[in-house]
């Protein structure tokens, strides 16, 4: 009686020795952690057993499972791969392109008056400078620039007089500018915010793009006018800010000017009058 | 017994244990690709979510049109996913798979992180990303992936540096800052995959000696059993 089956299978420890050694062999087959231990082994493994083939259900079940590597089929070449890898990365360079460009192309603004418009119905503070930041209330690129917003009055409490304008072109209905940028915005500490009725402050103050910041001091004088986000809708350190923390600092900046990311307000040449003072805090 | 059977035995062994050891490495890459494969659809998912709740439209005056970072994460997001997720079930366990997934969880991050509006929360998905990749065990894959995120940067800081640090002209040492971090986690993380693979080779041989014995055992009770029966037989 034989078990040739075993025999021929690697996997299958047959044993078909005649009697058990003194001592197991010293065997060098590689670096593995386990060898000392397997070593400990091969005494009672040598023990002369001729004996029928050890049923499959012997091992779990899981073992047999795991035991070995699945084949699997490939379904493309790796020529075919390597071309799909490489579409893959030319489409995902061109929409990252597209983002980019998109994120990092200002709004058409042309600077705000040098003096601060006598016609505005706004109060220029006479003993610090005035901050105004024109927002269109459904802009989300605005999101960025109320971050912006909060994280500049935390570093200059009191030290300039805040305006937020939400600017409603004319013809819009009722209550369209109460949005959640609005409730952000009136979240701000010490802020004045302002309805702008028919964009007419912003036309004014020849502001075209949301997102547009502009400094006076006290003396009308126009200090600085711009964006203070890196690009489009995007939270973050940026130059425009550093600028208008250098100026109310007192200190001097390298420009008085940044880029500004927004939407359009469509507000250039609206008639004056009329805004409403909502909430002064 | 011989000492040349003895050698064959524990060759049968280490053998044996080599197979263990492959074959749960092979069903954690698997699981891992087919974890990554799901991951890639539901940030794909969360990204049109995110895109529509946060900037669902742009706006001139009172007229609006479809945000572009609304087709951006349709589109692009499709992209970012398509490859890895078709690696992933066509090409399960394969090494290529799992460096493109590093890769494609990179910009993924990057991806949410413009979606988001550069909110420094968004940033963390970078570091979740990392230990969700050292799930592989590999920790070429961690390099992989620092390697995207720092070619991100190093691209950006050259053509657009403000939207990487904020300003025009960074000090030549905010690219070491902002790649310490990640290589901060990576380095760990790499360790505990050498680890893990460690134990895992321990726990293969352990197994395969186990197995063997369990062998030696049965064949030793089949043979007194059959030599208490076969007397009798006869």
């Amino acid at each position: 009686m034989g078990c040739p089956k075993a025999q021929q299978s690697p996997e299958r420890l047959s044993v078909p020795g005649p009697a058990p050694p003194a001592a197991a062999p010293a065997v060098d087959i590689g670096r593995r952690s386990g060898l000392k231990f397997a070593r400990q082994f091969v005494p009672p493994l040598a023990i002369s057993l001729r004996g029928p083939e050890p049923p499959p259900g012997l091992r779990s079940a899981k073992l047999e499972a795991t035991g070995r590597l699945r084949s699997f089929r490939p379904v493309l070449s790796i020529g075919a791969w390597a071309l799909c890898a490489v579409v893959w990365a030319a489409a995902v360079a061109a929409g990252f392109a597209v983002l980019w460009r998109y994120k990092s192309t200002p709004a058409d603004q042309e600077r705000p008056p040098s003096r601060w418009p006598a016609e505005s119905r706004l109060t220029l503070s006479p003993d610090r400078p005035t901050l105004l930041v024109f927002a269109h209330p459904h802009c989300p690129c605005t999101q960025a620039t109320i971050s912006e917003m909060g994280r500049l009055l935390a570093r200059i409490p009191d030290r300039v007089s805040t305006y937020v304008l939400m600017v409603e072109p004319p013809g819009v209905p009722a209550k369209w500018a109460d949005t959640g940028l609005w409730q952000r915005a009136a979240a701000l500490p010490g802020v004045t915010l302002w309805r702008d009725e028919g964009a007419r402050e912003a036309g004014r103050f020849r502001a075209q793009a949301s997102g547009l910041t502009v400094l006076y001091d006290s003396a009308g004088r126009r200090l600085f006018s711009g964006g203070i986000t890196a690009s489009r809708g995007h939270e973050g350190d940026s130059f425009g800010r550093r600028r208008l923390l250098a100026l109310v600092d007192g200190r001097p900046a390298d420009r008085d000017d940044s880029p500004v990311f927004g939407c359009t307000l469509g507000a250039h040449g609206s008639p004056p009058i009329q805004t409403e003072a909502l909430r002064t805090q | 017994m011989t000492a040349s059977a003895g050698i064959a035995e524990v060759e049968t062994i280490v053998k044996r244990a080599e197979e263990r050891f492959q074959a749960h490495r092979n069903q954690i890459l698997r699981g891992t690709d087919r974890l990554f494969a799901a991951l890639m659809g539901g940030q794909w998912i969360f990204g049109i979510v995110v895109a529509l709740a946060v900037s669902p439209y742009a706006w001139e005056g009172k007229v609006h049109a479809v945000h572009i970072h609304v087709w951006i994460a349709v589109v692009l997001g499709a992209a970012i996913s398509s490859l890895p997720v078709a690696l992933a079930l066509l090409r399960p366990a394969w090494v290529v798979t799992r460096h493109v997934v590093a890769g494609a969880q990179m910009l993924w991050s990057a991806l949410l992180i413009h979606l988001t509006g550069g909110r420094i929360e968004t940033h963390f998905h970078v570091f979740g990303s990392l230990g969700i990749l050292a799930a592989y065990r590999d920790w070429t894959v961690l390099l992989t992936a620092t390697v995207v995120v720092a070619t991100d940067h190093l691209l950006r800081g050259l053509v657009w540096p403000e939207s990487v640090y904020g300003i025009l002209n960074p000090e030549w040492w905010r690219f070491l800052e902002h790649a310490f971090w990640v290589v901060f986690a990576v380095a760990f993380l790499a360790m505990l995959c050498l680890r893990s693979l460690r134990e895992m080779r321990l726990i293969a041989e352990r197994g395969a000696e186990l197995e063997a014995l369990s062998e030696g055992e049965w064949r030793r009770s089949s043979v007194l059993d059959r030599a208490k029966f076969e007397p009798a037989a006869s």
